[in-house]
Order: structure tokens, then sequence, then C-alpha cells
């Protein structure tokens, strides 16, 4: 490698691959809010509408920041979709048992966590691949939410509960806020503690990793239990706003979610990705869901255009990372 | 027999951060072995892929008997004749001999049936080019490294190339093994055929090769007919400087004093199929050579002691003390630390840059209130910049883009940054160039000059030599033999080895 070269300014502007894909997606994410404001003649950029856009994207990030932990270790989760209905449906029984709501919601992301603890083992000790495992759960998830509910919505009565969903602290809606402060406890781990360190270890060299005295295992183990309790906490924000557990709820969002991330620039392979990068996915996923049903589009074709976007995000990611030569 | 098969003319490459061919010109002639010697980094490898067609040059033009070729796929460049073996091998395992022979160009029927009866009679013409009697229905899993070579070299024979490159082609072969490749190379230059031959081993540039081209730094330094050559000529021009090419047997020990207890003791340990009750000593300061054949099982017992195998029998004391290691973290708490084999695979984050690999093992000690603090990770790196000299002397520098010799460096800064006692170290300087072989000999010794103990595994007996106090010699999974500095002898070492 030429180090006196005289072609230190080459050699010292690497421009972060990373950077590049996150610039490139809020570039797009404009762009995308634009056309939308023009084409629904400006009712996309009402305040009105850019609330529910924040207060949809608010779920799928808080549980997109557990799934962003586990996507950088290699692994990845299909069954958050599911968990979601189990988690609503879960905090829903217990306020009809009398629990008092925040305890509820408690126990409500410790019970997911505990769930999540023993998903993660499996797939840790038995070395099997989180996509098949996680695959299983997203039925049997989704199974146990629909039996226990009799496959009807379990309501739930308390106002105070209410404000969880629908309520507002100043004139920030509340999911907004746990989101954000979510986000932020979820980048800061990420970059800032050793645990976060370890992620990226174990997603970009899992061998090495243990080389280096990594407990490998607690840590594929850990980012699921995080997961749990992100998730568990999102069905109670979901459950909060359909005023009930719904066992239908949270079909194909696990899409969304994977989605978003992969679009902010998490590699599928592991060891690279950013909480930011999932924010910005996340609003660029929400940003398309609301804008096409605004404009009336047919709910089949606002599939066919989610799949389509995510195959240009995946495409890019591949261009994106691998060096042009 | 004087003809120009290929001409590279005035190549130049950048790759992010780096220039990684600075108008770099290389000529081969009809029938004759050109070896292209030079550093890690120094761009062979880049000139080889733009040639085979991997890479595209930014600047510059390539011939092929007398023809320009330009913007060339490798299959494009295949069917040309310019057949590629690279060290990896790029064979299906799970595929037979005559299969991977006609590996997209297999015969069809009418129906677009694919035809099997005749391939394995046409890979055996081709085998026997190379006088090879492997069986081409043999699965390319169940051949050893060198066979599987020759398989690769018969794939070429079959595109009828006339011109064969060979990216160091004999890193995993035995002595016995590099001689038979040798014959074959014999073999195809009176067939007509050119070979690019890729080393860094200087011993068999001067065996094999008849002309040699040097690059440095990804400039081309110069290129002359090997037997107007020294040693010394070449290495200097790697270099660009002196370098002493043989190492006094130097002990780095005084005389063991009496009564010293072993710093690290291991008994019995046996591994089914693998390790047959094996035990040893090491001694404080001292540097243990561990030699043997490919196979014998040095790295599998020096990965049972680091606790990244498990053992059905064994036991570990440490200054006499039973220790439990049954993890990578257990050994690092108690003082070991180790490089491993195969750096990509094993040892080295392609996704961090240099700081984060290198304090990978010790962030506990780079957090400030619990949060870890990227300063103090820097201040930390940046020492291993000048003991280590690791180039760049960027520590977020991405590991990707590193050399070998380099990359090897940040896997030792890693492992040196735990403190270990005991250093093991398996095949240091695999892959890695002339000059920086140097420097890891300097490390080593600077290390065990320190008070630390290193356990080396080398398949290379000069290297294992001129480093080691004392040699224990192994052989399918079992010690043979130990032989201290003074007795020790290449001769000696190989016997005991097969």
């Amino acid at each position: 490698m030429r180090e006196a070269a005289p072609k230190a300014a080459t050699r010292r502007k690497l421009v972060n691959p990373q950077i590049m894909q996150l610039l490139g997606v809020s570039v797009a994410l404009i762009v995308l809010a634009a056309v939308f404001t023009i084409a629904s003649k400006g009712r996309f950029i009402h305040p009105d509408n850019l609330l529910t856009v924040a207060r949809q994207v608010s779920i799928t990030v808080i549980v997109g920041i557990g799934v962003t932990f586990i996507m950088i270790t290699g692994n990845i989760d299909l069954a958050v979709g599911s968990y979601l209905a189990l988690s609503g449906i879960f905090l829903a029984n217990m306020i009809l048992l009398g629990v008092p709501w925040l305890l509820a919601v408690v126990m409500t992301m410790v019970a997911l966590g505990l769930l999540q603890f023993l998903v993660g083992t499996v797939i840790a000790k038995q070395r099997l691949t989180s996509l098949i495992v996680t695959l299983a759960m997203l039925s049997i998830a989704r199974g146990i939410a629909l039996s226990w509910s009799g496959g009807k919505p379990v309501y739930i009565e308390n106002d105070s509960f209410m404000q969880i969903g629908n309520g507002y602290l100043g004139p920030i809606p509340i999911p907004v806020i746990i989101a954000g402060c979510a986000l932020i406890i979820g980048q800061f781990v990420l970059r800032k503690t050793r645990f976060g360190r370890y992620t990226y270890a174990v997603g970009g060299n899992e061998e090495a990793a243990r080389s280096s005295g990594i407990d490998t295992d607690r840590i594929k183990i850990s980012v699921f239990v995080i997961s749990g309790f992100l998730t568990g906490l999102a069905g109670c924000v979901m459950a909060g706003r359909l005023f009930s557990g719904s066992p239908v709820a949270g079909q194909g969002f696990e899409l969304d979610v994977i989605a978003s991330i992969v679009i902010g620039g998490t590699s599928m392979n592991g060891g690279l990705g950013s909480m930011i990068g999932t924010l910005i996915g996340a609003f660029m996923v929400g940003a398309i869901n609301n804008g096409l049903t605004i404009l009336g589009v047919e709910y089949y074709y606002q599939l066919m255009a989610k799949g389509m976007i995510i195959f240009l995000a995946i495409l890019i990611d591949r261009w994106t990372k691998k060096v042009r030569v | 027999m004087s003809s120009v098969v290929v001409e590279m003319k005035n190549i130049r490459k950048q790759f992010p951060g780096v220039l990684a061919l600075d108008d770099v010109s290389f000529q081969l002639i009809e029938g004759e072995v050109h070896a292209l010697v030079g550093e890690n980094g120094a761009g062979k490898s880049t000139l080889m892929k733009i040639l085979s067609g991997i890479y595209h040059q930014d600047s510059g033009s390539i011939s092929y008997r007398g023809r320009e070729i330009r913007s060339l796929n490798t299959r494009q460049v295949r069917y040309l004749g310019i057949s590629t073996i690279y060290q990896e091998l790029n064979l299906c395992k799970n595929l037979d001999v005559a299969e991977n022979i006609f590996l997209g160009k297999e015969k069809v029927t009418a129906l677009r049936v694919l035809e099997k009866k005749h391939i394995h009679e046409e890979a055996r013409k081709y085998l026997s080019m190379l006088d090879s009697a492997i069986d081409p229905s043999q699965l390319v899993d169940r051949l050893s490294i060198a066979e599987q070579q020759i398989v690769e070299i018969a794939k070429a024979l079959s595109y009828e190339s006339q011109v064969i490159v060979m990216d160091e082609p004999t890193s995993s072969l035995t002595l016995k093994e590099t001689g038979k490749l040798f014959e074959i190379i014999k073999r195809l230059k009176a067939q007509g055929r050119s070979v690019v031959f890729i080393s860094h081993r200087l011993e068999e540039v001067f065996l094999i090769a008849d002309t040699a081209s040097v690059l440095r730094d990804g400039r081309h330094i110069g290129t002359k007919n090997v037997k107007d050559l020294t040693y010394e000529e070449i290495v200097k021009m790697m270099v660009g400087r002196e370098i002493e090419k043989k190492h006094a047997k130097t002990g780095t020990r005084a005389e063991r004093k009496q009564g010293e207890e072993a710093l690290l003791e291991v008994s019995n340990f046996t591994v089914t199929n693998l390790l047959n009750d094996i035990s040893f000593k090491l001694y404080p300061g001292e540097i243990l050579g561990f030699s043997g054949i490919v196979g014998a099982g040095r790295t599998e017992l020096m990965e049972t002691i680091f606790g990244l195998r498990s053992r059905v029998r064994g036991e570990i004391r440490l200054k006499g003390r039973l220790t439990q290691i049954r993890s990578p973290k257990d050994a690092i708490e108690n003082g070991l630390a180790m490089t491993s084999e195969d750096r990509k695979s094993k040892s080295l984050f392609l996704n961090f840059n240099i700081r984060e690999n290198v304090t990978i093992s010790f962030l506990r000690h780079m957090t400030k209130s619990g949060f870890i603090s990227s300063p103090r990770e820097k201040k930390f790196v940046t020492k291993f910049f000048t003991t280590l000299n690791i180039k760049p002397k960027d520590t977020e520098f991405p590991a990707l883009t590193m050399s070998g010799g380099n990359q090897q460096k940040v896997v030792i800064a890693k492992s040196l940054s735990t403190e270990p006692e005991i250093l093991i170290m398996d095949e240091p300087t695999r892959g890695i160039d002339v000059g920086a072989k140097e420097e890891v000999y300097g490390i080593i010794k600077a290390l065990a000059a320190a008070g630390k103990s290193i356990i080396l595994v080398s398949s290379e007996l000069p290297e294992i030599l001129s480093l080691s106090d004392r040699i224990i010699v192994m052989n399918k999974g079992a010690v043979v033999g130990e032989l201290s500095n003074e007795e020790a002898t290449e001769e000696r070492i190989m016997a005991m080895s097969v």
C-alpha cells in the first residue's frame, strides 16, 4: 500500500458508504413527500396527516429498534407482527383481570422478553437459523393470540391507559415520544456501549468474535430479549390506539419493519447498521403507506408498490456495499 | 519461441483510498515461466485480476497475441485462453472431478439434457496430460489440496489455455507435492504454454521461473532473467532495502534456570480422531515452536487449549494451578492470547476499522463511566502503530482494504491488547511478504525478550528454526519428538513429520 503517496487527498476522503446510503434515502424521502404533496393537492402535508403518519411510524420504529439489533448480529425476526397481536391480547387480558394498566404494560414487556429469551436460546444453543425459527414463531404466536382471544378483539376500558396510544405531551403524540426515547437509547447503546460493539462484532464475524473472548450466545440471546421488550411495548401502544387487543393486528407488519431496516442501510448479512437508518427507513415506508392511501390507491396496488420499493432498497443496498471495480 | 503472448501496458488501477497499480507494464513470452514477485499490497494479484477480467483497469491497454482486449468478463477471458488458478481454489466440492472440469461447458444432447457419459473419458485425457492418476469420478471434496490444484490445471487445459496464472500455488502444498507441481509446470512449458507464477517464496522462483518481475507499492520495479539475478537483488527490489537472508539461530533465552517451573503445562489432551494424548510444557520467556505437516493437528491443539474446541480428556495447569478453560473468554482472562491461522475468517472483523479490531478484546478498559470512549481507544491503538509498524497509521482505516501483512499486524495488535503472558501464534506470517515477515519476527523476539512465552505454529522450517528455543514435532495428532534449538535441523524435523 502506498503510504507516503502524493494521492493523500484521495486516500483520506474515504466516503463512508453507510452515510452515503442514508443521504440517498433521505433525499428520496423528500422527493417522495413532495410528489405525494403535489398529487394529493396538499393533503399529505397537512398537520393532521403528518401526525397520523408520525403515530404509525412510531410503532414501526419501536419494534424496528429491536429488530435492528437482531439484524446487526446477522439474524432476523419474522414473527414481530404476530408478537404485536399477542402483546395486545396479553395486555388486554391483564387489564381485564384488574391489573393496573401501567403494571400490565410492564408485565407485557416482560412476558414478550421471556418469550424471546426462549426463542433466542433455541437459536443460539441449537444453532438453528433465526429465519426458520422465527418463521415458525410467526404462526405459533398468531395461533396463541387467536385462540386466547377466541378470534375477537379484547376491549380495554380504561381512560388513563388510552393516553398511551392517543394522548399528547404538549403538541407531540405520546407514541412519538416513546419512539423517540427508544431511538435515542437504542442508538446510544449501539454506538457507545460494549454490548453495542459486541453486537456489530458478532454480526461481522462470529468466529472472530468468539475468539476475541465475546460470549456470542449471550449477545444473540440478548438482542432477541431486547426486541421482545420493545415489541411488547409497541403492542401496548397499538392496543392503546385500537382501544383493544386485536388478534389480527400486525399482519404483514414484519415486512414493513424489515423493509425499514434494510432501506436504512442495515445489511442483511449483519455487521453494519444504525438506528438512524431504521428511522429514515420507517418514515419512507410510512410515507408510502400513507401517501398511497390518501391518494385512494387500492390496497392491492399498495402492496405491489411496497414490494417494489423493498426490492429496490435491497438492490441499492448491494450496489452501494460492493466496491465498484 | 520468443513471441509476446500477453502485453499489459501502463496499467493504472485506483481503489477507494489506495492506488493499487501505477503505470505498470508486464510482458509474457510464449513458453516461459514468469514469476511475479512483490510484497503484499504490491499489486501482483490486482494485476492478474485485471488480466483475468475480474477487475477493469482505469487506464492502460492489454493485448493478447497482438490483439487488444477490452472490457472482457472472466468467462470471455477464459475462452480466450487465459486461465487463473487461485490460492483459494474455485472448485465445487459437491461435484466430481469431471463435472468440475466441464463446469460451464457441459455437453448436452439434442434434448438439452446433460450428457454424462463422455465427460469422464475427456477428463481423463486432460488429467493424463499432467501425468495424474486422479479418478475423474471422484468427488472433489475427497481430494487433497494438491490434487484439487491439479484438477484446476486440467480445467485450464480443457479451455486450451495458452496462459495459466497461478496465484500462490504452493502455500498449502508439501515439499513433495510442490515438486510434482513443478513437474507439471515444466510440462506445460514444453507444450508451448506460458505460466505466470505469483509467489512469496523466492526459493521457488529460482527453481522454476525463467523471468521474474518485481512490483513494489503498485509500481513495476524491474524485470530480469532469473539466471541473471541473485536472491539479495530480488529482495532489494521488492523491499527497497537490504535484508538478511538467513537468521542466525537465536535462542532468545539464556540457559534455563534449574528447577524452573513451567508457565503452562498441558497434559493428556485428547480429542476424538484429532489429538492423541498430547502433553507438553512451556516455560517463561521461551519461544516454543510446533512443527509438522498440514493436518498434523497443531491448529486443533491450539484451538483446544484456547477454548475454541472441547476435548475428551486433558488438563491445563498455569503456574502449577489447575485451570479450567472452556471458552476463549476464559483463556483470555487467564493470560492467553491467540492469533489464528486464517485471519480473514477467524480473527479479523472486515466490517470494522483498525481501532475497533484492536480494542475488541479489551473494551472493558476503553470505557469512561461505562461508555466507550473513542479518544481512549485511539490513544491505545496508536501505540501499536509504532511497535508493529502498521500502515496506514489511521485508526479509522477500514480493515477490509488493508494489505494482508498489515491485516496480520492488526490481528497481532488485538492479541497483544489484553497483555497476555502466553501468546499462541498460528502461522503468523502466512500470506505476508518478506518485509512484513521480518517485522513480525522482530516483534516475536522482542516479546520473548520481555518475558512473554510464545507458542509458534509454523510450516516454514527456516522460520521455526530461527525463532524457536525448542521445537515440538507433531504427526497425525500426536507428539513425535522434541528438539532443542541446537539439535534441530530441517532434515531432522522433516524426518519426524512424515
